[in-house]
């Protein structure tokens, strides 16, 4: 059992205020990650747990006993709680080798020599590095010492193991061959991650959750799926994904039922199912009426496009053509949007071309302009 | 471009001719060579030769000596050897004072390796208080000459065996400190120590500053204790650090005159230094060479040895990760008895002297400590009483407005000039470490560190009593001083001047030249505006250290280029302290307005002036 | 445009190997044929003339200036009274150590500057004499008529406008008389500790007094039996001489740096043990500055030798009749009573000259002195030297 959990956490730098209120929860055994932009505090957070930095007000507990509780002064060391850490820079000590450095940890302990020797070869091994156990980390290129970071990390087989942007430092190739190892790490240690990055699709490929921040606030935690699928906020929505989703300006026109209309300068939309869909639409209609602004979301994957005119499809020129071998990436002009769709395979367009594009209603969240707040969910085809 | 030289030259018959001219051309053209070519030429000269001449005169039979011995002056002759190395006074003219100088040397470096490194880690790794003010402040402490240091020490610890008025120790507790207090090793080594600390300080800051905190974090989150962290991480990591303190401190220790001179002579303590003035004031020229020569191996053997030692391991470079805020250690309990340890420290080593300075500069009787013996005539006298000979205050004496019009002049001369050699030879090092030539000018650009300022100025003042090469006679002249300091100063420059060079990637200046950028303008308008701050830093330190500069000049000045320092000690020379000291005060004074005003405007720092 | 450039390093670097070559070359010493060619020099320019102070002056107009090379401080007030005056004629001062003095002088007299025209200088231990006087590089010149009540050895050779002395020192305050009456209570074992000097090693002014000793056994052996009743036993050295320096500096002796802390060691207010300090004469002045301080007036076998202090012509100097016209503003003038005399005119030292008299010190003619001899001292210097040295 490892349950970690933050509520209201606060944390300062002088007079910056890095973490507003955090409430977070992380479950055992969860690959949570912590996404954001740079300077978001999601690093804090991670460093708020390791203990490396104590919040000015809140409480963390792991296992539902208090690690950090400024109200009482009390202050877990990073060492008595069971976890370790990757650092983004992998803060290997420069003048131990790689075996001295997985072994420091165990030294420390003042483990039997002979059991230091067989764990930190069993992480060596589990790592694929145990033949560079005799080198010095700069004679390691930067793969070999990621992997020499994370076996330090796990050799002491911790509860909980702190990633912060482990990847940031590695080429394209072997960033995508880490983000495997990370995932199969995960399965075979069945420790909690905690995994700090700014690159979406690192987030969605490993985690079982993610924790979405901007300026300090966790905006929205979830499962990858939720947080793609259906982001709380128009910054969320803006930020995961890629190619980019698409947003369309409009404003409320009509509820009947289940029924909503929407006005947008390249012609009228309807959204059914809306009480299915909940999101408290119903309630800015009642509240603000027709005229109300609002944004709606759709993804590039959900945007039909048709080389012939079709019934409820919008005519469009196509601006610029984006092949990239399995997809085909379209730029629409659509009234004053300029709108990306992404079609499987190779497709023949040519600029200037008019196509008539099908925007899946259901596939759409729609978010309330002024807020960019999430009003209408999407819902499965 | 190559063509046009090639048609200049003669065909034919001079074909195997004309193509080694034409490549030394080439050669030649290359502005990087030329320098090259130019700067090893002028160091052999500037450096090379007054070390070849030292050398060559100590087998020379001198002229005072010739006329005893009845043989011609200039032959062959080994007694000046023989005299240093086994004759009947070898011990207490060479042995005994060798034996103090290494002792004092090592002790001082330790010492100072300790306190900095130690004071170092407080301040960039603990929760200790005031640490813009003690970052500032103990850097001061090398703005105070050192021999000022020494003079508070003998102010105070001045003991009963000397005679005339009481130290103020004795005056206050009524108690005669002992001799080995008062006078030689002891005070030698606590002074220095607490003048020099100052190289390791900074080094070793540095050097913690480019450790990531993450490598200390990553041993607290194992569990590892401060003690083992410390041992095991921190101090491994600072260790590269070491060597260029040690350097720094063990071969300025080893040639400084006047703190040995102040706490030594009185007890018969001498030391090489000491010894070699000794030999120069009773006219002893040659024999102080000798003493010299051994100076300067000793000095460069010491740094051959300490860079064998510890040259070996890899200098470590991490990873750039992100620069994590630094989580400072706390000190808990022992937070206010350190941060009083730290400001007791501040208080002898920068403080103490400079209010000791001050005071000694109003008191009418020196050691009498009351009040109606305070005034201000050393300042501000008009020099028509009974005062000192009529001599005036310092703010109406025209030999010290002079004086300080020649300092200024000379200091910021030399610190121009040199700056930019060193940034020219630093840049020469950097792009040929590899080359032969680089080295090499690498390692006679640093000698003169090791040349004893004394034994440079003696040799200097013979080089250049008489015309040579292009240079006039230089003798008595302004212009000797300048390139004296010049020289002298010269190691730190190229030090700091190679470091930043280091820090330039060569497809800066590749990216120009592929642009067709001749290669001075790149240089002008790429590379000195990158290297901008560690040339200004470069700068401040040799203005620093020039405005404190006293052996190195004192042969050469004259009454015409007499400069601040040597001002002090002819008043001093003739027992008039108050006027030193109130000139050492206004040294201090323009040294720190000096230093925060580059600060302020270029973020200069003398840290980065010595390389860290 | 590139061909000048490689002119000019073509240039450079040629003369930088015709430099290099050159200056290998040590200067050549003069020879005799030099040695003669300068004699006549001073025969041109006069210096032996003995020239009324108005002849000089009608001279030194045209030469304008006169430098002085000095190891006193005190010229710049001499070059105030000069100017004044003199006016037109005016005096530069270069106040140095007296070893700098003659390291610079002969520096620049080797590469033909001729910057000084004078030289006001000591010469305790007769180098001055042996390497500068008989070379012919400074000459001597005496205004005959300021010089005839001056003792006989000084009426002739370098003019010395006045005498100091290497003097005991005690403290007034403790002691109503000097209770030292011979150079050997120095090594009494109630003064170990006690006794100051600048050390020999640092500075050899003190050696004149030394060597004399050295020179004059006799005198101290004869002032060994006197004060301790027993003829002298020599451990290990060559005369009573060197005896009594070896016992001196076994007596834990004190150095300092430079005269004026010593007399301030020995005569600073409210001391009860003070030391005693061998010091110069002159620095008698100094107890006007609230020191307690006199000088032993009488010591065993004799008080000690004259330290003149001399001034002397540059060999070549450009200024002759200002120089000439300087050294009788220094001496006095003809009557000695001149203001150029006054700064020398004080507590502690005694002018050359018998019918000027010393202020508040005793008279020259009481005072039972040894007299010096340059050549011996000069070559007895490096042996004494090092001797003392041994004895460290």
């Amino acid at each position: 059992m490892s349950r970690i959990e933050l509520s209201k956490v606060n944390k300062y730098y002088d007079r910056e205020h890095i973490l507003k209120d955090v409430d977070l929860v992380i479950e055992q055994g969860d690959f949570m990650t912590l996404l954001g932009p740079s300077g978001c505090g999601k690093t804090t957070t991670l460093r708020v747990i390791s203990g490396l930095e104590n919040p000015q007000s809140g409480l963390v507990t792991i296992d539902g006993v208090a690690v950090a509780d400024p109200d009482k002064g009390k202050f877990a060391p990073p060492s008595k709680r069971n976890l370790n850490l990757v650092f983004q820079s992998y803060a290997l000590w420069p003048h131990m080798t790689v075996f001295e450095n997985v072994a420091f940890g165990l030294t420390v302990k003042k483990e039997a020599k002979s059991e230091i020797r067989e764990k930190v070869a069993g992480a060596l091994e589990k790592m694929q590095i145990g033949e560079y156990a005799e080198r010095y980390p700069s004679e390691l290129s930067g793969g070999q010492q990621q992997r020499v970071a994370i076996a330090r990390a796990i050799v002491s087989q911790p509860k909980i193991l702190l990633l912060d942007e482990p990847l940031s430092n590695l080429d394209a190739k072997l960033r995508v061959d880490m983000r495997a190892e990370l995932k199969r790490l995960h399965k075979d240690l069945n420790t909690t991650i905690i995994y700090v990055t700014h690159d979406q699709v690192e987030a969605l490929t490993l985690s079982s959750k993610i924790a979405v921040y901007f300026e300090g606030v966790l905006t929205q935690c979830n499962t990858p799926e939720e947080i793609y699928n259906n982001p709380s906020t128009l910054r969320v929505a803006e930020f995961i994904g890629n190619p980019k989703i698409n947003f369309l300006k409009g404003s409320l026109k009509s509820l009947s039922g289940d029924k909503l209309g929407v006005e947008c300068d390249f012609g009228a939309l309807e959204f059914g199912g809306v009480k299915g869909r909940d999101g408290g639409v119903a309630r800015l209609f009642e509240r603000e009426g027709a005229g109300c602004g609002v944004t709606l979301a759709i993804r590039p994957e959900d945007i039909l496009v048709s080389q012939k005119e079709m019934e409820g499809f919008f005519s469009c020129p196509v601006t610029s053509l984006l092949p990239a071998g399995s997809e085909t990436l379209l730029e629409l002009a659509l009234g004053d949007n300029q709108l990306m769709a992404k079609e499987i395979g190779q497709r023949r367009y040519e600029v200037g071309q008019t196509v008539w594009i099908g925007l899946k209603q259901n596939r759409m969240n729609v978010y309330e302009s002024a807020q960019g707040k999430l009003v209408l969910r999407a819902i499965e085809d | 471009m190559g063509s046009i030289a090639e048609m200049t030259l003669p065909r034919g018959g001079g074909r195997k001719l004309s193509l080694q001219v034409n490549r030394l051309v080439n050669y030649i053209r290359n502005p990087q060579n030329l320098i090259s070519v130019i700067s090893i030429i002028l160091l052999l000269y500037l450096v090379a030769l007054p070390l070849w001449e030292i050398l060559s005169s100590t087998f020379q039979l001198q002229f005072r000596d010739a006329a005893k011995t009845g043989l011609p002056e200039g032959s062959l002759t080994l007694r000046y050897w023989s005299a240093t190395f086994a004759s009947s006074i070898s011990k207490a003219m060479f042995y005994k004072p060798l034996m103090n100088s290494l002792l004092i040397s090592l002790t001082v470096s330790v010492l100072g390796i300790t306190i900095g490194g130690v004071l170092a880690w407080l301040v960039s790794r603990t929760d200790l208080p005031m640490k813009k003010f003690f970052s500032f402040i103990l850097v001061v402490a090398y703005m105070v000459p050192s021999w000022c240091k020494a003079l508070a020490w003998e102010v105070i610890f001045k003991n009963n065996r000397i005679g005339g008025y009481p130290g103020m120790f004795q005056a206050v507790f009524g108690i005669s400190p002992p001799n080995w207090i008062s006078y030689g090793f002891f005070p030698i080594v606590v002074t220095l120590s607490l003048h020099y600390f100052v190289f390791s300080f900074l080094l070793i800051s540095s050097a913690l500053a480019s450790i990531g905190g993450d490598l200390e974090e990553m041993a607290e989150i194992t569990g590892a204790k401060r003690g083992l962290i410390l041992r095991k991480i921190t101090f491994p990591l600072v260790i590269p650090a070491i060597p260029p303190s040690f350097i720094l401190t063990f071969s300025k220790a080893i040639g400084s005159f006047g703190v040995p001179a102040f706490l030594g002579m009185k007890v018969n303590y001498y030391t090489l230094s000491t010894m070699i003035y000794a030999n120069i004031r009773n006219r002893m020229t040659t024999q102080a060479f000798t003493l010299g020569i051994v100076l300067i191996l000793v000095a460069s053997f010491t740094v051959y040895l300490n860079q064998k030692a510890i040259g070996k391991r890899k200098s470590f470079t991490t990873i750039g990760g992100k620069s994590t805020r630094k989580n400072f250690i706390k000190l808990k309990k022992l937070k206010p008895v350190i941060t009083l340890l730290v400001m007791a420290f501040v208080v002898f080593g920068v403080v103490l002297p400079l209010a000791v300075l001050v005071l000694q500069s109003v008191m009418l009787q020196p050691g009498v400590y009351s009040l109606d013996n305070l005034t201000l005539h050393f300042w501000i006298g008009e020099g028509n009483g009974a005062i000192a000979d009529g001599e005036a205050g310092i703010f109406h004496n025209p030999r010290i407005w002079k004086a300080l019009f020649n300092t200024l002049r000379l200091v910021t001369l030399v610190s121009l000039i040199a700056t930019v050699a060193g940034v020219l030879l630093g840049y020469i090092i950097s792009r040929g470490r590899k080359k032969l030539s680089g080295r090499f000018i690498e390692q006679i650009s640093f000698t003169p560190m090791l040349i004893p300022s004394i034994a440079m100025s003696t040799i200097y003042l013979s080089m250049f009593s008489k015309p040579q090469l292009f240079i006039p006679v230089l003798y008595g002249t302004f212009a000797l001083l300048v390139l004296i300091s010049i020289v002298k100063y010269l190691p730190f420059a190229v030090r700091s001047g190679t470091s930043s060079m280091m820090q330039i990637n060569t497809e800066l200046e590749e990216a120009a030249r592929i642009e067709g950028t001749p290669w001075v303008k790149s240089f002008v308008r790429l590379i000195l505006p990158l290297a901008k701050g560690g040339v200004f830093s470069a700068f401040l330190l040799i203005f620093i250290s020039g405005m404190k500069e006293l052996a190195l000049i004192m042969l050469l000045v004259t009454p015409e280029t007499s400069t601040l320092t040597s001002l002090t000690y002819s008043y001093t020379e003739s027992g008039y302290e108050q006027f030193s000291n109130a000139i050492t005060t206004l040294i201090i004074f323009i040294i720190i307005t000096v230093n925060f005003i580059a600060r302020r405007v270029s973020k200069a720092d003398i840290s980065k002036g010595i390389g860290g | 445009m590139m061909k000048s450039k490689v002119l000019a390093v073509c240039l450079l670097g040629a003369s930088v190997l015709l430099a290099f070559s050159g200056c290998s070359k040590k200067a050549e010493p003069s020879g005799p044929a030099a040695a003669e060619k300068e004699l006549s020099w001073e025969d041109q320019v006069g210096l032996k003339d003995n020239l009324s102070a108005e002849e000089l002056y009608g001279k030194a107009k045209e030469e304008k200036t006169v430098t002085v090379y000095s190891m006193s401080s005190r010229l710049n007030d001499v070059k105030e009274t000069f100017e004044a005056q003199y006016p037109g004629v005016e005096v530069v001062v270069y106040d140095m150590r007296n070893s700098e003095i003659l390291e610079k002088y002969q520096r620049e007299h080797e590469a033909g500057i001729r910057t000084a025209d004078l030289l006001f200088i000591k010469d305790s231990d007769g180098a001055v004499y042996n390497e500068f006087v008989k070379t012919g590089l400074l000459r001597e010149f005496i205004p005959a008529d300021m010089m005839k009540t001056a003792p006989a050895d000084y009426q002739k050779g370098g003019y010395a406008p006045y005498f100091e002395m290497k003097q005991i020192f005690y403290n007034t305050e403790v002691y109503d008389s000097c209770p030292m009456d011979s150079w050997w209570d120095l090594t009494r074992p109630e003064y170990k500790g006690k006794i100051i000097l600048r050390s020999p090693i640092e500075n050899s002014e003190i050696m004149g007094l030394f060597l004399t000793m050295v020179k004059n056994g006799e005198d101290m052996a004869a002032s060994y039996k006197k004060e301790f009743g027993k003829d002298i036993v020599l451990d290990g050295t060559e005369n009573a001489g060197y005896e009594f320096l070896k016992r001196l500096s076994a007596n834990d002796l004190i150095v300092m740096t430079s005269d004026t802390d010593i007399v301030e060691a020995v005569g600073a207010p409210g001391q009860k043990n003070p030391p005693f300090g061998i010091a110069t004469s002159s620095k008698m002045r100094n107890a006007a500055k609230g020191l307690m301080i006199n000088v032993a007036e009488y010591l065993s076998p004799r008080l000690g030798i004259l330290d003149p202090a001399y001034i002397y012509v540059a060999d070549g100097a450009e200024h002759v009749n200002a120089a000439k016209l300087f050294i009788r503003w220094m001496g006095g003038e003809a009557d000695g009573s001149g203001p150029g005399f006054k700064p020398f005119h004080v507590r502690g030292s005694w002018p050359s000259r018998a019918d000027v008299k010393p202020v508040e010190t005793q008279e020259l003619s009481t005072m039972n002195l040894w007299s010096v001899d340059m050549v011996y001292n000069y070559q007895h210097l490096d042996d004494l030297r090092n001797f003392w040295m041994t004895l460290q």
